[in-house]
């Protein structure tokens, strides 16, 4: 969280509190709509048929000798299936920065005396 | 003869499997978990050859259930695996395997080998 307040520092001094809000508030409005879109994909299946294809299709290459085939196929097995776990991390790491950005709005609002 | 079970989704795998052992062994070929798990109970088999990917079910589910089984549970049962690295057999023998062959299968003899070492023949 130190970076973050490392950056909001820096937009700070740019434009004031002002700028650090309304960059906090465009984030949180957009940040949830792209998680979810990812989300999307992977709870689509699509990745996953990705995987599956790619795994079928190294077994039979390599069963024929065909090297550069079967380890293309196995590299997008694998990195496929790296996405569906990466993607599936995306809305915790949102909610924890989610929840620190917000309360440094509030925060800022109570010293405000809003 | 005796009788192996081949519990594999891929079709060309299982041409060569059969290929590989079809003078010496009987063969039952089964396409999904599920199939194989209902077939083997109601034909028991020599030997369980598994492919750890299958799709639904997959291979090491399988093997939990066919362990947990009390007519089943001590067949022979060899882990085929695409994802065959160092260190990864302990795994397949702690998760109860009793021997793996990596995939693709380059050199039959590594299969045969293992299979007579479970059977004894």
């Amino acid at each position: 969280m130190r970076e973050i307040d490392e950056a909001l520092e820096r937009i700070a001094k740019l434009g004031g509190e002002g700028l650090v809000h309304k960059m906090i508030g465009a984030f949180l409005e957009t940040a949830e709509r792209r998680v979810g879109a990812a989300r999307e994909v992977l709870d689509s299946g699509a990745l996953d048929a990705v995987a599956r294809a790619a795994h079928s299709l190294s077994s039979s290459a390599g069963n024929l000798g065909a090297a550069r085939l079967m380890e293309l196929a196995r590299e997008i097995e694998g990195r496929s299936r790296e996405i569906e776990t990466l993607v599936a991390e995306l809305p915790e790491a949102l909610a924890e920065t989610g929840a620190y950005l917000k309360g440094r709005v509030s925060s800022d609002e109570e010293d405000s005396g809003r | 003869m005796k009788k192996i079970a081949v519990v594999e989704d891929n079709p060309d795998n299982r041409l060569l499997v059969q290929a590989i052992l079809e003078d010496d062994y009987e063969i039952e070929e089964y396409e999904t978990g599920t199939e194989a798990l209902a077939g083997i109970r109601h034909e028991r088999p020599d030997l369980v050859l598994l492919d750890i990917s299958l799709p639904g079910m997959d291979g090491t589910e399988v093997l939990e259930i066919l362990r947990r089984d009390a007519e089943l549970g001590s067949l022979p049962v060899i882990a085929l695996t695409a994802h065959a690295m160092a260190g990864d057999r302990e795994n397949y023998l702690a998760a109860g395997f009793n021997d793996y062959i990596s995939k693709p299968i380059v050199d039959e003899d590594l299969l045969l080998d293992a299979i007579h070492r479970l059977l004894g023949d």
